[in-house]
């Protein structure tokens, strides 16, 4: 079992990152940083029901295109505020994780994740086909300004935004992981006919800890639509995303909380730099290094960052003298 | 009716190149239990090598497969022994983002070998049609449905008939007790790894005579494999047929009867329904623990 | 525990700080150089055309260099960025004008990624010179700099409607109400824009019958349904628009069931002119009509244009082993950052967005000072250039013909097609057909 986090050194860690965005006025080093707080909330989200729960989702990207696009819809083409958008893209994201999740809860484990990337593929031309019948495949967004729309001309409100985000994806999972709903799911994760043989709705568990996991990955579609301005079914239901939240969790330490903040704050930057290393025609060869990077970190450093923190902590630092504070 | 009947003849011949496809997948999968997402992306390398064989030697793309194959055994055990055996394993995850690093590794480091360039033969029979009691069937589809049910029957025979494919099967239904009876598993799993390739080769063959190949290719093939074999039950054969045919009927008929945007929403649909009933596939056996 | 956590922190915050320095670190401005920035899908399935107008956009850029560059030997220096996805489109953007301090982009070619990136270059007010994008509402969204050197797609429609009207009816005999259209394009945002919203409307007002209206999903493996469909409704002409892969497939499966029309149209097909298709299909792609925003007869253009694109031409082979085929995306990339080069750059004096939208409103060209066909006009709201057009080509023997428009034509058209597989043309017979 995964040990849980004491709650000062999580919070001293999330004050942190609450600065980081003071550091610099500099629009791309904010971008940067939106990015990486937005791709830690999906990978914290993701990790809720897969790291803790075991149940490896490859299908996340449904409830964030599904986000997206109730809020994009809501505010494009009946001019709702995109605040209630969002809480209704929540919504939204509980129903269709209940719905997925009656679906596909009987599968093993990979099937799982297969039937959960299904799901998304199938969203994903369905929507196409709605959006083909209207007036555009894709959606714009009205650039109204004001808060009311959120829409900010300074970057720094938008990561800031995405902080809250995370906090409160943190926070879910923080108190998650103490509830008797935590332990559940933990148990169900490593074993479920046992969790089932002590008594535990493991289905219930599993719908739950789903559900909130969807919430909080459409409400993030949703923010994304702000973000980006512009949504098409291609765009926001592209797998890729799926494996992204995936990638940055396992890259972190699945199943710990500080582990997909760790792999989004790693990686995130890392493959645009991989991205913008060698211009022009040369630009696969980022990529490429990418892949390499990915595999070395799963046959090497299995657990994850937060794996390697405790292992060095055990090797070198249990020996040294370290002063208290 | 007669558009049903060439609906179902496109059917047919599609799901038996699906399943030539999805054939090597269903082996490496079968027998190793690893979760390969890359497999896509063995197949545009295959697709690659057949096509640079043929321009090169002038022959044939299927003539090819005589240089192609054996190339893809030893490919096989070499990404076995480089990267699968530490996934053994691993945890499922860890197996699926590490072949999707690989994935990553094969699609531009081909970008970077063959440029993003789109690649084709031509070959004699590309353009030809066999028009028949006013139904159209073109020849680079009979051929590779024919290479697709040739490979089947060797593979049945290969892992009923002989010591090797016996032992195949027995490592895939009980590792353990395969090692205790003195099989070297790591060497069957190569061997599993290799023919799991070989079909691959054949498969990209198969598809170089009417596809042309391009780096991203892979991600979509990929999609589609897995869904079939799943479709299909783990480790049949004939499931990975059937789960091939389901498929391609599908795409067709709601192509033809219904909207063409919605063929891939067909198919997704149909094998989430299936999943359902049959949590282990149409031809799937029951769970067992590993 | 704690301990651990300290350690977290310190990774993370170096992590970032990295990030920011390396960030800043590069924003060194260069006094001696012109910088632009490309944004290109570079790699992922439309990579093959990003590389070709990037290949364009480099040689145009060499070609200025050569010859002096602009502002008193300044010479043009390139910056490139990846838009494989809207993601990475967004954030090279991002990176190429806040890190990079680019202040004039050029680029993206797909609107689907347009959407993306116009509105970035727009909050930075940076100038964004658009070498294709059509969707009609990328002009709506009132970005001041951003300028349009492509034409957009319901006016790529019109023109693509009249092309029936004024070419293919009267060789095919018909009244133009009576022919039967097949329209079969990709669910895309590219595809929706010019075929649906673009060519149908204009064909409905012209009263042109249209049997199918038939978008189809872009990743499918296989079209035969698709084109047993169509294949029902008897059409008279097919008229396609698709990408690469897509495209391929569905010429590949049209022969496959023998749909046969009697004018097969390629609106907009990067696949038409890729010498790969050639490979692939042989001679049944003579007689295919390709609709597209460049093309035409060099012989039109005044001499300054001719010889630089002669030049231009000669360069390519030089540089990568092949022709330029006729034209293909190179040219798109080429003509649009010629364009800027000789028109705008030299009188604006500036990277100034003021200055640029000064000049730009003003230019008013003839047809003969671009390869593209139509001349150049922005209009001084949307920032399209109203003058952009299409050309219908036909493609013989691996060569391109101006069909239409008539002042643009270099072949009297052969039409109706021969069904597949008789295709095959001797060269004296279209040479025969020359307009000299």
């Amino acid at each position: 079992m995964k040990k849980i986090k004491l709650p000062n050194p999580l919070l001293i860690f999330m004050i942190i990152l609450g600065i980081l965005p003071l550091l610099s006025s500099q629009h791309f080093y904010l971008h940067m940083l939106t990015l990486v707080f937005l791709f830690a909330f999906f990978s914290e989200a993701w990790n809720l029901i897969s790291g803790f729960g075991k149940q490896f989702s490859l299908g996340h990207v449904a409830f964030f295109g599904i986000g997206a696009y109730v809020t994009g819809i809501l505010y494009a083409d009946y001019g709702i505020s995109p605040w209630i958008g969002i809480l209704l893209s929540g919504i939204g994201g509980i129903v269709l994780s209940l719905l997925i999740g009656f679906a596909t809860f009987r599968l093993r484990a990979f099937f799982f994740a297969l039937s959960t990337i299904a799901c998304a593929e199938a969203l994903r031309v369905l929507i196409t086909y709605w959006r083909l019948g209207s007036t555009g495949l894709g959606t714009t967004i009205p650039a109204a300004k004001g808060f009311k729309y959120l829409t900010f001309s300074n970057e720094i409100y938008y990561t800031y935004l995405a902080y809250v985000l995370l906090l409160l994806a943190v926070a879910a999972a923080y108190k998650i992981t103490k509830s008797k709903i935590g332990y559940y799911l933990l148990a169900t994760g490593e074993d479920e006919e046992a969790a089932r043989s002590l008594g535990v709705n493991t289905y219930r568990i599993k719908l739950i800890v789903f559900a909130i996991s969807g919430f909080f990955t459409a409400v993030g579609g949703g923010f994304y639509c702000m973000y980006t301005r512009y949504i098409e079914p291609s765009m926001v239901f592209s797998i890729d995303f799926s494996v992204q939240f995936a990638v940055f969790a396992i890259v972190g330490g699945m199943g710990t909380i500080a582990g997909p903040i760790l792999g989004s704050a790693l990686l995130v930057p890392l493959s645009t730099f991989f991205r913008s290393w060698i211009g022009g025609l040369f630009t696969p060869i980022g990529f490429f290094s990418y892949g390499i990077i990915l595999i070395v970190i799963i046959l090497f450093i299995p657990g994850g960052i937060m794996k390697l923190i405790s292992l060095v902590d055990e090797k070198f630092f249990k020996k040294l003298p370290i002063p208290e504070k | 009716m007669e558009t049903f009947i060439q609906l179902v003849i496109n059917g047919c011949l599609n799901g038996t190149t699906y399943a030539l496809m999805a054939l090597g997948l269903s082996i490496i999968f079968g027998t190793l239990g690893l979760i390969n997402f890359a497999h896509g992306d063995f197949i545009m390398l295959a697709m690659y090598g057949s096509i640079f064989i043929s321009l090169f030697l002038r022959v044939d793309p299927y003539v090819s497969s005589i240089i192609l194959v054996p190339l893809f055994f030893l490919f096989g055990i070499v990404v076995y022994k480089g990267l699968f055996k530490r996934l053994l394993d691993a945890p499922e995850e860890s197996q699926i983002i590490a072949t999707f690093g690989l994935s990553f590794v094969f699609q531009f480091g081909a970008m970077l070998a063959f440029s993003t360039d789109y690649k084709s033969i031509s070959t004699s029979y590309s353009a030809e049609v066999l028009h028949i009691w006013g139904q159209y069937i073109d020849y680079p589809h009979i051929f590779s449905s024919i290479v697709a049910l040739i490979l089947i029957i060797i593979l049945f025979l290969f892992l009923y008939y002989t010591r090797i494919g016996r032992a195949i099967r027995a490592v895939s239904e009980q590792r353990k007790g395969a090692m205790m009876i003195g099989i070297n598993v790591h060497r069957i799993y190569a061997i599993a790894a290799g023919v799991g390739l070989c079909c691959v080769a054949v498969s990209g063959i198969a598809l170089s005579t009417y596809e042309s190949v391009h780096p991203t290719i892979g991600i979509h093939l990929n999609l589609l494999c897995w869904v079939i074999v799943v479709l299909g039950g783990i480790g049949s054969l004939i499931g990975t047929i059937v789960g091939a045919v389901v498929i391609a009927m599908m795409e067709v008929m709601v192509g033809y009867y219904f909207e063409t945007t919605l063929t891939t929403f067909a198919y997704f649909a149909i094998f989430l329904v299936i999943l359902m009933v049959r949590p282990n596939g149409i031809f799937g056996i029951k769970e067992r623990k590993a | 525990m704690r301990k651990r956590f300290e350690r977290v922190v310190i990774i993370l915050i170096c992590c970032m700080l990295c990030h920011f320095w390396g960030g800043s670190a590069t924003a060194a401005p260069d006094s001696d150089e012109v910088k632009i920035g490309v944004i290109l899908p570079l790699t992922g399935p439309q990579a093959p055309i990003g590389r070709e107008v990037l290949r364009g956009i480099e040689l145009a850029t060499e070609m200025v260099n050569d010859m002096g560059g602009i502002w008193n030997g300044k010479n043009i220096y390139l910056l490139t960025g990846d838009a494989a996805n809207a993601e990475s489109a967004r954030t090279e953007t991002e990176r190429l004008i806040t890190v990079e301090k680019v202040k004039l982009l050029i680029g993206v070619y797909s609107s689907s990624l347009a959407f993306v990136v116009h509105p970035i270059a727009d909050k930075y007010n940076a100038v964004f010179w658009e070498t294709n994008a059509i969707a009609d509402r990328l002009r709506q969204m009132g970005h001041e700099n951003t300028y349009f050197f492509g034409p957009m797609a319901s006016g790529w429609g019109e023109q693509a409607a009249d092309c029936v009207v004024e070419l293919m009816a009267p060789k095919l005999n018909m009244d133009p109400k009576d022919i039967k259209i097949a329209v079969v394009y990709q669910g895309t945002e590219w595809g929706k824009s010019l075929s649906h919203d673009g060519f149908i409307k204009r064909a409905k007002e012209l009263g042109l019958n249209i049997v199918i209206d038939a978008p189809y999903d872009p990743n499918s493996m296989n079209f035969s349904s698709l084109i047993l469909k169509i294949k029902r409704t008897n059409p008279d002409i097919v008229h396609t628009q698709n990408y690469l892969d897509d495209g391929y497939r569905l010429f590949r499966d049209a022969r496959k069931n023998g749909l046969n029309p009697k004018i097969w149209v390629a609106d907009g097909c990067p696949w038409a002119y890729v010498a790969e298709a050639f490979q692939k299909f042989g001679t049944d792609m003579n007689y295919v009509i390709d609709l597209n925003q460049v093309g035409g007869g060099i012989q039109n253009l005044s001499p300054t244009v001719q010889s630089q694109y002669k030049e231009f031409l000669d360069r390519y082979q030089k540089k990568y082993k092949t022709t330029v085929s006729a034209a293909s995306d190179v040219v798109i990339g080429y003509s649009s950052a010629m364009a800027l080069y000789e028109y705008v750059l030299p009188e604006a004096g500036s990277l100034d967005p003021e200055r640029i939208k000064k000049v730009a409103t003003d230019i008013s060209l003839p047809a003969t000072a671009t390869v593209r066909p139509g001349g150049i006009k922005f209009d001084p709201n949307t920032g399209q250039n109203t003058r952009a057009g299409v050309v219908a080509r036909q493609i013989f023997n691996k060569q391109y013909y101006a069909v239409w428009p008539k002042a643009a034509a270099e072949l009297d058209a052969i039409l109706p097609i021969p069904p597949f597989g008789e295709r095959a043309i001797d060269q004296q017979e279209v040479d025969k057909r020359l307009i000299k």
